[in-house]
């Protein structure tokens, strides 16, 4: 496994109307909504549309995030064909990181607009690192969130530790950015959860000092049993 | 003792305030420079002291933060001997850049006695005044009982984000 793959993790863009929060008081008008409202109905073919990219790599990007629909889960997930609408849009800007929009939040954008970005997924890109990002993006396109923000997740952290190390070189993420997307906590009553899975491919890369308990957290570069188990049922 | 604080692991836990010392090597720490955590220091507590060990390769820096997200405070560590301190207040600031070293070179808080003075207040309480203590290692190690490990190296790099 390469060092690099711990890296490839993402920021989700929180659209308007979702519910992702840096703290519980956050909830209060969005009490029956959460994430439920974020799933594309059952049987839905998404499709989705490529910016600027050679054909083989949009292939390997729709056989890799493919991966999610394990027996039982009643979606597809195809290239768009010219002229068809396209629910997801990604693009691979390199500049622009890894991210995407959570579930039917990506029909927020502009349809001209990419709803998801693989800046660091190429043809050349080693297998489990490309893995580990493409299916982690599309399981946020399929309305997951990080498992990190669990509400079972309890994750004991060292803040001064991982503000100081987001808050410089290569993020230079702000306070904001960092609240939403490390510490936001989810309250169980507004998310659909499964049990906390440490191995999800949905979890941050969590370095022992950046807890105070010495937990950490390796992400699977594939779907864990648990995320597994998670799709099935969001969309069995 | 002064109940009004405790260890929680290795921070200490004082109402709505979280502190932990973090340690960095000694020679990649840089007065004006990024901040990295190469780890939590340990902690012990001797009465109203709080004890943390210090190598002659490390440095430590403090890091605290309100506990819930929101809750206002600060922290001010003193130099006892020339009353010189430092000051941060939370949420806003979160970080002393450096308390001590195993030799004397330039740093924010010049430290001439290895005790020095903190006071953490949570807004609108009375302040919490203990002593933190910073020892050489071994003597660390035989008044907690717990062994101290070496810095090994840099922590890896962090990661890439979006």
């Amino acid at each position: 496994m390469s060092t690099e793959r711990r890296s490839w993790i993402c920021t989700t863009i929180d659209a308007r109307g979702g519910v992702q929060a840096s703290s519980a008081a956050a909830f209060g008008a969005l009490e029956g909504m959460a994430e439920r409202g974020k799933l594309w109905k059952n049987g839905t073919t998404l499709r989705v549309r490529f910016r600027l990219s050679e054909k083989a790599l949009q292939e390997r990007v729709i056989e890799t995030a493919r991966a999610w629909l394990v027996p039982g889960v009643k979606l597809d997930i195809v290239a768009a064909k010219p002229g068809e609408k396209a629910q997801i849009r990604v693009a691979f800007d390199a500049n622009e990181g890894s991210w995407s929009a959570v579930g039917t939040d990506s029909l927020l954008y502009p349809p001209a607009q990419p709803s998801m970005n693989l800046g660091w997924a190429r043809l050349d890109t080693p297998e489990q690192d490309f893995s580990s990002v493409v299916i982690h993006e599309f399981g946020h396109a399929l309305g997951l969130l990080h498992e990190h923000n669990h509400p079972l997740a309890r994750i004991r952290w060292n803040k001064a530790a991982v503000d100081a190390d987001l808050s410089g070189d290569p993020n230079f993420w702000d306070q904001d950015t960092i609240d939403s997307n490390v510490y936001a906590a989810y309250e169980k009553s507004q998310v659909i959860t499964t049990d906390f899975d440490a191995a999800s491919v949905m979890i941050y890369t969590i370095p022992a000092h950046w807890t105070l308990g010495d937990q950490a957290f390796m992400p699977s570069w594939k779907l864990s049993e648990g995320d597994r188990k998670t799709i099935a049922m969001l969309y069995g | 003792m002064d109940a009004r604080w405790r260890l929680d692991g290795d921070a200490l836990d004082c109402a709505g305030l979280r502190v932990a010392l973090q340690r960095i090597g000694l020679a990649q720490w840089r007065a004006q420079g990024p901040l990295r955590s190469w780890g939590l220091a340990s902690l012990h507590r001797d009465g109203d002291t709080l004890c943390v060990p210090c190598g002659d390769d490390e440095a430590l820096w403090l890091g605290a933060w309100p506990v819930p997200a929101g809750g206002r405070g600060s922290v001010a560590l003193r130099e006892p001997q020339t009353t010189a301190g430092v000051q941060i207040e939370l949420p806003r600031e979160q970080a002393i850049t450096a308390l001590a070293a195993g030799r004397p070179i330039a740093r924010p808080l010049h430290v001439l006695r290895r005790e020095l003075l903190l006071d953490l207040v949570e807004s609108g309480f009375e302040p919490v005044k203990l002593v933190l203590a910073l020892l050489a290692p071994a003597g660390w190690s035989a008044l907690s009982g717990r062994a101290w490990q070496p810095l090994s190296g840099p922590p890896p790099r962090p990661p890439r984000l979006g």
